[in-house]
């Protein structure tokens, strides 16, 4: 056979592959879909009673989440509501549940204490009651120390970088605590420096404890004595000792370590290039719920279509279906798989770099006016309905619309910035900017005056920046490109740019990766769950370890300051509306987190529910008969 | 006996005057008979056929059919044809203008990429085939350290480290392909340098730029033509391969590639539209690189001329 030949047959095949594949996809009906007033996706079924013990549940990693961090003191480059809550939380389970089904209240059925931390000392001193529920394998209660030594450890994580805790945000937890201390087994007590709201001590700083056992892990190296760890030394040494452990994910499974658990289950299996995992149930877990299943696999994807192919074969029992696939429910709920999802307590956001000083972008953003214009030219409408096919709830500011916060302040629920090319237009001209549509707009007027472009802002100098995104999800990548396009049309040129989403949190993150500082102008990872009490320090305020844009706003630091002091709920709320007023990023619609599951799994309704807000609970399912 | 080279040998500005006119006599000869050759291959002719269709297609398509190709239009995604000849895709594009501006970004880098590999492996092969001994087996050496690197994980790399716009992918994409056109380069100098015309301008006090340059690359210009056809054939696939990927161009630009991932995430979803057009354009324009490859080879070869 000649080279032509070769070449034509090739073709003929490829050709021929293509119409066989087309032929055994979906039907090509094409429907929007939509959700209800109340923002929910489908209905849970109830709960059945015929409960098959044992079976292998197959539930899907989310895409380029991969797990990456075992210990459960996580620094802000590795968490993700991945690592902490569907991996860590398996075998060593937060000492609050943050979420009651989805709603944002705390789950005390899912928690290690039975209600509320009581208050005294003037509002200073917070004592939990833990409820002698968990144990660890030798049988031992899951105690105060345990707490202690978590809160220990991570005081010593901070202090050696605040980018080793997630949550940390200077000045607040652990710094202002004064005294921590075991009033006995199961009680633990926290004395703050200052009398602050309960709401947030309880929604924003305890819940940051996860009870970890002090028996087995206070020891510096893998032989080592035991060190009272409430010493600053040890404790250094501790810390240093777990967290190198925890970044050799090849021992992650063999480490005897990661095997003192009272959580569920624990970890048997762990694929250290595509972060698969495979946990065993714990047979001596004396938690909420019963591990009916005996093995649950946590498996990995690199396309949501890859993931969504495996929940219609069978393969996986649950799995999360993601935009690019909603046009396919239909072909599940054939199947009699369950759908169900509703969107989560957080917020989405393409956040800002306020120190990327490349085309001197900072001092650009740094103006108010600036970035409305950016935010008016964020179609959210246009992106429920084109990127998720009506599943979405707005988003203006750090609550959404839904799910509904009683603190949400009125212009979070009302666009602050609807869409408009014109305001947009007018906001820069306005302030010595020559627009120039699909061209390169540039400053005029430089200068600090009214109708100059602003401070540090050079003549001639554009808007350009770099805009990064974690690919992998098709509807972040719609909304980004719709967002380019809008800016493309005032004569804002993004140069947009993909990364994975472990590594868009990690390096577009000015704490974490200042070298990057200048390599960046805007980046979207997704977005952020809440507390019950949403007060953003942690997020805006100036250094916190998850201000990945390095916004700094002595006003937003002052009411993010009064929303934790105060007990009046007004303080939260003004700096909600100022912090959606202020835009340290543009906010995002939400999309609803849609779950399908096998018709033959079932729970408790509220431990589906709460999957939609990441929380996984397999030792609340079961298989039927 | 006249003996043509192949392929047909350009004029040599250092021969005396009587020889290039009789050189001029032999190239005339020597493109006729190439050209003529060429022009019997039907196959060859059709890839000429389609490859004009799509540079016209691509690059006049749209100032025939006009489409906003820069603004997005979410209220009108993923549209069967109707909605435009060819429907629209996820971002609202329509699809024939966007199949248009992909192909100009899939033949400009296509054959910039080319250039930029034959130029330097042409180079590479040229000086290595002249000097032979110890820096031809180093210099080849590189060559075959290199083709053990995996192509595509190498070029992914680089493209994530510094970005994906049309120069830096085709430099990207020319930078690691130059290893084929080097290898083949050198195998035609070897055989050319021990030709009496070299030899003749050696004795003459020709330098070996000069040797290179005037003598041994143009006589080798029948390989670089064909190969250049298959690189060009080869970065298209390649560009695709990282479009695929998504380390393709990005907007407001695009690329058969990135349209084929934009296909792929819809091909359960039954948007067909999004999959035939543009993967049937790519199959084409490949497949026509080739068929003139083939073509060229054939005919610039005298062992493979019809007699």
């Amino acid at each position: 056979m000649s080279r032509n030949q070769r070449a034509i047959g090739g073709i003929a095949l490829l050709a021929a592959s293509a119409l066989a594949l087309t032929a055994c996809s979906g039907s090509s009906s094409h429907k929007k879909i939509g959700v209800g007033s109340d923002y929910a996706y489908g209905t849970v079924p109830a709960a059945s009673s015929s409960v098959k013990p044992g079976g292998t549940l197959n539930i899907a990693e989310d895409v380029g989440a991969d797990p990456n961090w075992i210990f459960p003191v996580v620094p802000g480059a590795n968490y993700s509501v991945y690592t902490a809550l569907q991996f860590e939380n398996l075998s060593w389970p937060q000492l609050y549940a943050q979420t009651k089904g989805a709603d944002p209240e705390i789950d005390y059925s899912h928690s290690l204490t039975a209600a509320a931390p009581t208050v005294s000392n003037g509002g200073k001193t917070f004592t939990i009651k833990l409820n002698g529920q968990y144990t660890w394998p030798d049988g031992s209660k899951v105690s105060a120390n345990d707490v202690l030594f978590f809160y220990y450890l991570l005081k010593a994580a901070v202090k050696e970088s605040p980018a080793n805790g997630f949550n940390y945000v200077p000045g607040q937890f652990p710094d202002n605590v004064t005294s921590a201390s075991a009033v006995d087994d199961q009680t633990v007590q926290f004395t703050f420096d200052k009398a602050y709201n309960p709401q947030w001590v309880l929604n924003s700083e305890l819940v940051q404890l996860t009870p970890i056992p002090a028996k087995a892990w206070a020891k510096s190296s893998d032989n080592g004595s035991t060190l009272d760890f409430t010493k600053p030394d040890n404790a250094k040494a501790i810390y240093d000792y777990l967290s190198k452990e925890s970044k050799n994910l090849s021992t992650y499974a063999s480490n005897p370590l990661w095997q003192v658990t009272d959580g569920a289950y624990k970890l048997k299996s762990y694929n250290t290039s595509t972060g698969a995992a495979s946990f065993t149930a714990n047979p001596k877990y004396t938690g909420e719920g019963k591990t009916n299943i005996q093995t649950v696999n946590m498996l990995s994807y690199t396309s949501p279509t890859a993931e969504f192919n495996d929940l219609l074969s069978g393969k996986l029992d649950f799995g999360y279906v993601k935009s690019d696939n909603w046009p396919q429910l239909g072909r599940l709920q054939s199947k009699n798989y369950v759908t169900f999802g509703e969107p989560s307590f957080g917020f989405h956001y393409i956040y800002f770099n306020f120190k990327d000083g490349s085309n001197n972008f900072d001092k650009a953003i740094s103006q108010l006016y600036v970035r409305q214009a950016f935010a008016h030219l964020q179609d959210e409408q246009g992106e429920i309905k084109g990127a998720f096919d009506g599943l979405g709830v707005p988003q203006y500011g750090p609550v959404g619309v839904a799910p509904k916060s009683p603190f949400a302040p009125a212009n979070a629920l009302t666009n602050p910035y609807p869409y408009s090319i014109d305001t947009a237009k007018k906001l820069l001209s306005d302030h010595g900017w020559k627009v120039v549509p699909n061209g390169t707009t540039t400053c005029q007027n430089p200068g600090t005056g009214a109708t100059q472009c602003g401070a540090g802002i050079t003549k001639g100098q554009s808007l350009n920046f770099v805009l990064y995104y974690a690919s992998g999800v098709k509807s972040e990548e719609q909304m980004i490109t719709a967002f380019a396009s809008q800016l493309k049309q005032v004569g804002i040129n993004a140069n947009i740019k993909t990364d994975t989403f472990n590594n868009v949190i990690q390096n577009e993150n000015v704490q974490s990766s200042p070298k990057n500082d200048n390599n960046w102008g805007m980046a979207a990872f997704g977005g952020e769950t809440e507390g019950d009490y949403p007060t953003n320090g942690i997020l805006f305020g100036t250094g916190a370890s998850q201000n990945q844009g390095g916004f700094a706003d002595p006003q937003i630091d002052k009411l993010s300051n009064d929303s934790i002091m105060s007990s009046d709920p007004q303080a939260l709320q003004k700096e909600l509306a100022a912090e959606t007023n202020d835009l340290p990023a543009i906010f995002q619609p939400s999309e609803e987190y849609i779950y399908a599951w096998n018709p033959k799994l079932s729970g408790a309704k509220d431990s589906f529910a709460a999957a939609t807000q990441f929380y996984l609970y397999p030792q609340d399912w079961y298989f039927t008969k | 006996m006249t003996t043509i080279v192949p392929p047909p040998a350009p004029a040599d500005p250092g021969a005396t005057s009587t020889d290039a006119g009789d050189i001029a006599v032999e190239i005339q000869t020597g493109w006729k008979l190439t050209l003529r050759e060429f022009a019997r291959n039907k196959l060859a002719l059709l890839g000429v056929g389609i490859l004009v269709f799509f540079v016209l297609f691509c690059f006049v398509g749209p100032f025939v059919y006009h489409t906003n190709q820069v603004a997005t239009n979410l209220l009108n995604t993923d549209q069967p044809p109707g909605n435009g000849p060819l429907g629209t895709d996820s971002n609202g594009f329509d699809v024939l203008g966007r199949l248009m501006l992909g192909g100009q970004t899939s033949l400009e880098i296509g054959l910039l990429a080319a250039v930029i590999a034959t130029v330097i492996g042409t180079l590479w092969g040229a000086v290595a085939g002249l000097l032979g001994g110890l820096v031809d087996a180093a210099m080849m050496r590189v060559v075959d350290i290199l083709l053990s690197l995996p192509f595509l994980l190498v070029v992914l790399i680089v493209a994530h480290r510094y970005g994906s716009n049309v120069w830096n992918l085709s430099l990207i994409l020319g930078v690691f392909s130059w290893l084929v056109p080097a290898r083949l380069v050198r195998g035609e100098v070897l055989t050319l340098r021990v030709r009496d015309f070299v030899s003749a301008a050696r004795v003459m006090g020709g330098s070996r730029t000069r040797l290179i340059f005037r003598h041994l690359i143009p006589n080798a210009m029948g390989t670089v033509i064909v190969n250049i056809t298959f690189q060009i054939a080869d970065a298209i696939l390649a560009l695709a391969a990282l479009g695929f990927l998504n380390f393709g161009v990005h907007y407001p630009h695009t690329d058969w590639g990135s349209q084929i991932a934009d296909a792929a995430d819809n091909l359960s979803n039954g948007y067909w539209w999004l999959v035939f057009p543009v993967g049937i354009a790519l199959v084409l324009v490949v497949m026509a690189f080739n068929l003139i490859g083939d073509g060229l080879r054939d005919a610039v070869d005298v062992r493979l001329r019809k007699r």
